[in-house]
């Protein structure tokens, strides 16, 4: 005959193992991206850096709770436009990473921050509800990934785009809706 | 946790008890139900319903079980049975000691060249393959054969 408690205290046990093995599934996508950005020699440390981060910090998020699970999964797809985005811009005009301030290669790191705003205040209205400020950090970390060439100035074009993105999308909805 | 394991275990129980009609097998299947439960549950989808999921990893449990019972039962069986075919019987054992015999008997009666053209010896004659001597082999087989037709029949 087995002991109850005994089956719980291993049950238990499993589900924290099940949860751990879900949270680092997100390695399996997470790694080939992040090899693939930094295989490009500019701007390879700050690149690297934020592959470091975005992988500490998905794995804690989707262990933690499932609205972490929506964060990570909402962030990595809004951050993915502007990873591939910018990834193209600096093959097609390389003068981007040498760029100042107040450039084009700026300009177009906020709108593409914006388009990527947008898709993560139209996730939050559907039915999937993750907690907005982490999926923001997901989608500026990997947005990073891409953008790290493009210096500073490019990734916080890319942060306050996704910001202003996620506002002016959820104001337009709420008046709409 | 304590409160699924609760309520689910003796469900579990009564479940894998009538698929496999084996306490103990029951309580091993329900175990390993319930762990799986509890390893894949925080990716469960919320929309769907929890009870039918957890019986569809009972079935293929239970199922598993079945079919793991089903060869064991199967080896056992294989094993318990004597080997035919590799061991000969002494009817089989002395009918062969007779043809060796027989045979003997009869290439006793050939020449010194039709052994060697046989390859029964080892001379010069038997490994070139030339033309003649595959016709003086064929020759000495000839010899053979009526040799025993002679001491044996055409049978």
């Amino acid at each position: 005959m087995v002991n109850l408690e005994t089956l719980t205290a291993r049950s238990l046990r499993h589900y924290e193992l099940g949860r751990l093995r879900m949270a680092l599934r997100v390695a399996i996508v997470l790694l080939p991206i992040a090899a693939a950005c930094l295989l490009e020699p500019v701007g390879r440390e700050a690149a690297l850096c934020c592959a470091v981060l975005l992988l500490l910090g998905s794995v804690w998020l989707r262990f933690r709770n499932r609205a972490g699970v929506e964060s990570v999964t909402t962030g990595l797809l809004a951050g993915g436009i502007p990873l591939v985005a910018l990834s193209l811009i600096t093959r097609v005009d390389p003068g981007c990473a040498t760029a100042g301030t107040l450039s084009f290669c700026t300009g177009f790191s906020l709108a593409v921050g914006a388009v990527a705003g947008a898709v993560v205040a139209l996730r939050e209205s559907g039915s999937i509800t993750g907690n907005w400020p982490f999926t923001v950090a997901i989608a500026v970390l990997t947005a990073g990934l891409g953008c790290a060439r493009l210096g500073l100035a490019g990734l916080v074009g890319v942060a306050v785009g996704i910001v202003v993105g996620r506002v002016s999308t959820r104001s337009a909805t709420a008046r709409g809706g | 946790m304590p409160v699924l394991v609760e309520q689910l275990w003796p469900v579990l129980m009564r479940y894998a008890e009538r698929g496999l009609r084996d306490a103990q097998a029951a309580e091993d299947v329900a175990q390993e139900v319930l762990f799986r439960i509890s390893s894949r549950i925080s990716e469960f989808d919320r929309n769907r319903d929890g009870l039918s999921w957890a019986f569809g990893i009972a079935t293929f449990e239970i199922l598993s079980q079945r079919k793991r019972q089903q060869r064991r039962r199967e080896t056992l069986v294989a094993e318990a049975l004597p080997e035919t075919g590799s061991a000969e019987s002494t009817e089989d054992a002395v009918i062969q000691a007779e043809l060796h015999a027989a045979l003997a008997d009869a290439l006793g009666q050939l020449s010194p060249e039709d052994l060697a053209y046989l390859n029964l010896v080892d001379d010069k004659r038997s490994s070139p393959a030339s033309p003649a001597a595959r016709k003086r082999r064929q020759r000495a087989l000839d010899r053979l054969r009526t040799i025993w037709r002679s001491i044996y029949g055409q049978s």
